[in-house]
């Protein structure tokens, strides 16, 4: 994990190996990732770290990703990108109405997640002027 | 307490005793210091000089060494007191001898040398002096004194000090006490008498001044001071007492309050017009009396005159007020609410005058009723009255005298007669005037004046002077009574005496003129006993009529009346007159009495009489009053003989009456014709139906009422009945009065005399046209639901069928017979019998019910669903008698509508379960993707890794996105498939869109090895749609163009309007399609004419959900190629949104919004 890292990023997935491939795939990107399986964890971890980015599987073993979003803005701000297996229109405009910035459907191309990251990374700096 | 505090007294006597005490103290001081210091020196001076003494004349006793000499020598210290011891020493500081003997030898110091030094020490003073002898030392003296004797004086001395201290204060407190009756007492007093005036405002007061020092300026100031407000508080105490004085003599109620209303003073007046002393602790207001206004409704005290003048400091002017005493008389008040303020400008209060003005008001009151009592009394004069001035002037007419003068009361006033009325008139008046003026009693005269009718009416008129308080004549009152028409009827009435004188005797009738007055007097007496229904008193007292008979007195009868009652003369009728009038003829009088108690002059009737010969006779008979001198003394009878004539008319007229009676009220027309058929008489009816005139009903053709159809018939039927003689009968229209035909059932049957012979014929004709009618109606009703393939059915009240028609029997199995009567149960299965009840209880409340589904029973015991229409029967009068009920046998529709509901919800549910199947599916599918593209990316970009081993990676890359959008794409199709395809409509801009999709397929292998041409020339780009789902569309169609066009090929998306459409094309310049195929390319799974390795790549599913995107979007996606390598081209129209329209400027806006 970088120090310099331009994001902190919370991912919550509960398929261990889509966790794992990009939790990986992110740290090898240079980015800070915690990752947690369910609602619960992700939420404490969120508690113990400021967050820039919320990287959520819609469906979660105790809860869903609209949820979440919602109670780690009380924390502070946070950017959110929410993923599924579904691709329902009425989820999607869910997703927008919950405050998320994009909805990815499973399994997405790395390039779209990337492109993303370029902006969410304007959008903090934005956010924190350093 | 404060020292500052203290009083004045204490002050003084604290200073002047700490003074003087401490000044004594300082000198006693100061004295025993000297006395101290003084003593200390004349014991050293006086004991050295006597040592000196001793010493030398010890010399030569201390030589002789005489110890007893030296003993005695030194015993003359024992006058001193104060030494207590002495003592010689030798020459080598031996002692040698001492004083007193007996002192302790140690006491003293051993030698000389070790001898305390000479002087004052703490205890004791030591003195040493040399004893010389010659020059020749011989020793020393040595001498030892104590202070006791100071001490003892000095003891005595503060003894002397403090006896002064204590006297000297003594002497100060002593000293005080002067101070006190000298300083401050006066203030004292001062302060006193201060205290007193202001508590008693006694400004008479003075403080004697008792010195001139300053207390006494002060008194005097003081007294100068109260002299100014005496002065003052006295002229005060003038003006109050003046001012209270003058209220007290005030004759008006008058009080003061203070600003919160107390009352705080009120005169002699105030106490008469309350009722009751007020008191000053608790009355308020206007004496706190009760109070009205003046319309009666009660008055608050608190908003009263004077408290609105207080409280609201404004004037209150012109209100009064109604204050009722505790005894119950009331006044009526003006009050004068005035404001008090004082120097300052503050309130203190305010004084109100209550000026009783009841008896004003009484008086006015009395003087209304009074005038309103005159001009009532005045108007409701039977005759003219009026009043004039002096000057001739009307200042009163009452309507009547207005009426008469023909002037308006208001124009009336003021003028006078000259100028009312003719100058000959007014003369005449104005000379009458002068004369009743010059009577005390006033004149009476005839005066004459033409009337609005324009002839001259005579009126007695009195005149008389109405004198002023002096007695001198003020007015001229006049008063008139028209006497017109009572000379003229007096005139006429003489006339009419004599004509009537010579009637009575000549006339053909039978007179009698008969006095009343006893009988009347009678009958009064019993109407003034309670008698009011006479009539009634008549029957129950037989015998008063009689009695009245007998009180009748003929006063004449004329010629005629003798011939009529076969009498000889006059005085044979009138001594019979018992015979006469019949106790049968009793009835009679008793109506006359009672017309003429009831006021009316006239009666009229018929009476049987009898003739002085005993023959019956019957007259008619007139009554009527004559003016005579009383009341009923003339009263005149007519009567006619009409005997005869009554006996035929009474045949006659029974029979007739009898006919015409039941004729005109039988429900039918009715007629009678002559022997010859001509019409002689027709019913009340027949003129009612016909509208034939009555006097035009003898010999008219009736025929002329035929229908000309039937006429002929008719009247051919009926000539031959009347030539035969026989009865007729025939039904035939008949046409009514408004031109309409009824039908009519027509008899005549022929009326015969005693000898056989044809009298006339009586005919009738009944109405049948509403029987016809309903027949007819009954009879099409009976068809119809005979007809009817509907059960038809009708049951009463208490459930009983009673009508079952062919439908009826068909649907249910029971013939009419078998079921008609029987309850309506029978085809109701048992546990719907209550159903029934409710359908008629609904149905006494004239309330149906249509196509309401339930079951019945057949015969044979199946059941069958049926549909029921019903609604109440009701008769003429609208209230309902039975239920009529239609029922339709529905249960295969029924069976058939569940089927289908059935297989509808299968298929629903199946679907349903399908998408959640499918749905499921394609993220099972898709999760374990994820992993492994995240893995196989990261490989790919790791530039640790082997060139070749990356370049694998990425068709393992590849691949992997592929299945993914295979997995979409299974999943769109089943979604379209299901019409459950979900859109998310917008705004959106093709141009966008399409380049987002060009921009997708950059990751495509062949990008690059095919150049990709977009050429946006559509001038409206923006249409309402689902921006991913089109994105969609046209990345599949550029991904199609990429897959089948060989490397160098072309693929030109181009875009343009064609009217209100947008029309994208993607051509490629690639393998083209067959014809044959061309048709079936857009069905899933189909990649017709495309076999290749190409075909491999993906499911072919792409066209077909690209096709079914945009026809959900309402628009086209068609197809076209040439063939084989002639490449193809894509089409897609959609509709496209106005540059300027609603929608979009909508849209700009929102967006606009967003950005800022």
């Amino acid at each position: 994990m970088k120090e310099d890292a331009s994001l902190t990023i919370l991912l919550i997935e509960d398929h261990d190996d889509s966790r794992e491939a990009i939790k990986n795939w992110l740290e090898w990107k240079g980015y800070r990732v915690y990752a947690a399986t369910d609602r619960q964890t992700g939420l404490e971890l969120a508690r113990k770290h400021p967050m820039d980015l919320l990287l959520c599987d819609l469906q979660l073993p105790d809860g869903n990703g609209w949820e979440v979003l919602e109670e780690l803005k009380t924390l502070g701000p946070i950017t959110g990108i929410i993923t599924s297996g579904h691709c329902s229109g009425a989820d999607m405009a869910r997703s927008k109405a919950a405050g998320y910035l994009e909805h990815l459907v499973k399994p997405y191309p790395v390039e779209e997640l990337m492109a993303l990251l370029g902006r969410v990374e304007k959008l903090v700096k934005g956010r924190k002027p350093r | 307490m404060a020292f500052r505090d203290l009083p004045i007294k204490r002050k003084l006597v604290g200073l002047m005793l700490v003074t003087s005490l401490l000044v004594l103290f300082m000198a006693g001081t100061a004295m025993l210091i000297y006395e101290y210091q003084s003593y200390r020196r004349e014991m050293a001076a006086k004991l050295t000089a006597m040592g000196l003494i001793v010493a030398n004349n010890s010399g030569a006793v201390l030589g002789f060494d005489d110890e007893n000499l030296a003993r005695a020598i030194l015993s003359g210290f024992r006058v001193e007191p104060e030494v207590t011891g002495a003592a010689f020493y030798d020459a080598q500081g031996r002692l040698y001898a001492r004083y007193p003997a007996t002192k302790a030898l140690g006491e003293f110091p051993p030698t000389v040398a070790e001898g305390e030094t000479p002087g004052f020490h703490r205890t004791h003073f030591v003195l040493y002096v040399p004893v010389n002898q010659g020059e020749k030392r011989m020793g020393t003296l040595y001498v030892q004194a104590d202070y006791r004797q100071m001490y003892r004086r000095l003891r005595t001395y503060l003894m002397i000090l403090a006896g002064v201290l204590v006297s000297a204060g003594v002497l100060g407190l002593m000293l005080a006490a002067g101070i006190e009756s000298g300083v401050s007492a006066p203030l004292l007093e001062l302060a006193n008498v201060a205290k007193i005036i202001s508590r008693r405002r006694d400004y008479s007061l003075r403080v004697v001044k008792r010195s001139r020092d300053e207390v006494g300026t002060l008194t005097e100031a003081f007294n100068t001071m109260l002299g100014q407000i005496q002065s003052r508080d006295s002229k005060l105490r003038d003006s109050e007492k003046r001012f209270r004085e003058m209220i007290d003599a005030l004759p008006a109620a008058v009080y003061t309050v203070d600003p919160e209303g107390r009352l705080t003073h009120f005169n002699p007046a105030a106490v008469e017009l309350a009722g009751r002393i007020p008191d000053l602790g608790t009355d308020r207001w206007c004496v706190s009396g009760r109070l009205y206004h003046t319309d009666g409704r009660p008055m608050n005290l608190e908003e009263c005159p004077m408290a609105l003048a207080v409280k609201e400091q404004r004037p209150v002017r012109d209100m009064e007020v109604i204050i009722e005493r505790p005894d119950g008389t009331r006044c009526w008040v003006v009050p004068h609410p005035t404001t008090l303020w004082d120097a300052d400008g503050r309130l203190t209060g305010g004084i109100d005058m209550l000026v009783d003005i009841t008896e004003r008001k009484n008086a006015e009151e009395s003087l209304r009723k009074s005038e309103e009592r005159f001009a009532r009394f005045m108007q409701h004069l039977p005759g003219l009255a009026w009043i004039k001035d002096l000057g001739g002037r009307y200042v009163y007419a009452n309507s009547a005298a207005a009426d008469v003068f023909q002037v308006a009361r208001e124009r009336l006033y003021g003028r006078t007669d000259d100028e009312v009325f003719p100058p000959e008139i007014a003369a005449t008046f104005k000379a009458n005037d002068h004369a009743a003026l010059a009577s005390p009693i006033g004149v009476q005269m005839i005066e004459e004046l033409k009337h609005r009718d324009g002839e001259i009416h005579h009126s007695i008129v009195n005149k008389f002077p109405i004198p002023a308080p002096d007695g001198r004549p003020l007015l001229v009152g006049g008063m008139a009574i028209d006497i017109t028409d009572r000379k003229r009827a007096e005139e006429a009435l003489q006339r009419s005496e004599a004509r009537y004188r010579s009637i009575f005797e000549g006339v053909a009738v039978s007179l009698w003129e008969e006095d009343f007055t006893a009988v009347m007097e009678a009958v009064g007496k019993l109407r003034a006993q309670g008698v009011e229904d006479l009539r009634r008193y008549c029957d129950e007292h037989p015998g008063f009529l009689k009695e009245m008979r007998g009180l009748i007195r003929v006063v004449d009868v004329n010629e005629s009346t003798v011939a009529m009652f076969e009498a000889r003369d006059k005085s044979e009728l009138l001594g019979a007159l018992p015979d006469i009038f019949p106790d049968a003829s009793l009835p009679v009088l008793a109506e006359e009495l009672n017309a003429l108690t009831a006021g009316s002059s006239f009666l009229q009737g018929e009476a049987t009489l009898r003739t002085v010969q005993g023959n019956t006779i019957e007259v008619l008979f007139a009554m009527s009053l004559l003016p005579g001198t009383g009341e009923y003394d003339r009263v005149l009878f007519s009567l006619i003989d009409i005997t005869r004539r009554k006996k035929v008319e009474r045949a006659l007229h029974e029979s007739e009456h009898r006919f015409r009676m039941i004729a005109d009220h039988i429900p039918v027309l009715a007629w009678t014709a002559d022997p010859l058929g001509h019409g002689t008489w027709y019913n009340r009816q027949w003129h009612e139906y016909t509208g034939m005139a009555k006097d035009n009903e003898a010999g008219m053709g009736w025929e002329a009422l035929h229908h000309p159809e039937h006429r002929a018939r008719v009247l051919h039927s009926l000539e031959q009945s009347i030539a035969a003689g026989e009865p007729w009968q025939e039904s035939f229209p008949m046409r009514g009065r408004q031109g309409q035909y009824r039908w009519f059932l027509s008899r005549a049957v022929p009326i015969f005399d005693d000898a056989g012979q044809l009298l006339r014929w009586f005919g009738t004709a009944v109405d049948v046209t509403d029987v016809r009618e309903a027949e007819q109606l009954v009879a099409h009703l009976a068809a119809i639901v005979e007809s009817s393939q509907d059960a038809i059915l009708s049951e009463t009240m208490d459930g009983r069928i009673s009508t079952w028609n062919r439908g009826a029997e068909r649907l249910f199995g029971y013939a009419s017979e078998e079921v008609v009567g029987r309850s309506i149960a029978v085809i109701i299965p048992p546990e719907r019998w209550d159903e029934d009840v409710a359908i008629r209880r609904r149905q006494a409340h004239g309330e149906g019910y249509e196509h309401f589904e339930t079951v019945r029973v057949r015969k044979d015991g199946s059941r069958i669903v049926v549909s029921l229409s019903v609604s109440p029967i009701r008769d003429g009068t609208g209230a309902t008698i039975g239920v009529s009920k239609i029922a339709r046998d529905i249960t295969d529709k029924k069976r058939a509508e569940e089927e289908l509901e059935r297989a509808l919800q299968s298929a629903r549910s199946a679907n349903r379960s399908k998408d959640e199947f499918l749905a499921a599916l394609s993220h099972e599918l898709r999760t374990p993707l994820m992993p492994v593209l995240f893995t196989v990316s990261m490989w790919q970009q790791d530039e640790t890794l082997p060139e070749k081993l990356r370049t694998n990676l990425g068709v393992i890359r590849r691949n992997i996105e592929i299945q993914s959008r295979m997995i979409n794409d299974l999943l769109d199709l089943s979604r379209i498939r299901a019409n459950r395809l979900e859109l998310v409509f917008g705004v959106v801009d093709l141009h966008d869109i399409i380049g987002r999709a060009v921009e997708v397929c950059r990751g495509h292998p062949k990008w690059g090895e095919v150049s990709i041409q977009v050429l946006l020339e559509a001038r409206a780009h923006h249409v309402r749609g689902d921006a991913d789902r089109l994105q969609q569309v046209f990345w599949n169609l550029i991904q199609n163009g990429l897959k089948f066009t060989p490397a160098g090929g072309r693929i030109t998306v181009q875009s343009s309007n064609q009217d209100r459409l947008i029309r994208v094309s993607v051509s490629d310049t690639g393998r083209g399609i067959e014809a044959e195929s061309i048709d079936r390319i857009f069905e899933p799974f189909e990649q017709c004419g495309r076999r290749g390795k190409e075909s491999l790549q993906g499911l072919g599913l792409g066209l077909a959900i690209a096709q079914r995107i945009v026809t959900s979007h309402g628009g086209s996606l068609t197809v076209a190629s040439d063939g084989e390598n002639q490449g193809a081209v894509f089409t897609v129209e959609l509709e496209a949104l106005l540059p300027d329209g609603p929608e979009l400027e909508a849209a700009h806006s929102s967006l606009k919004e967003q950005e800022a």
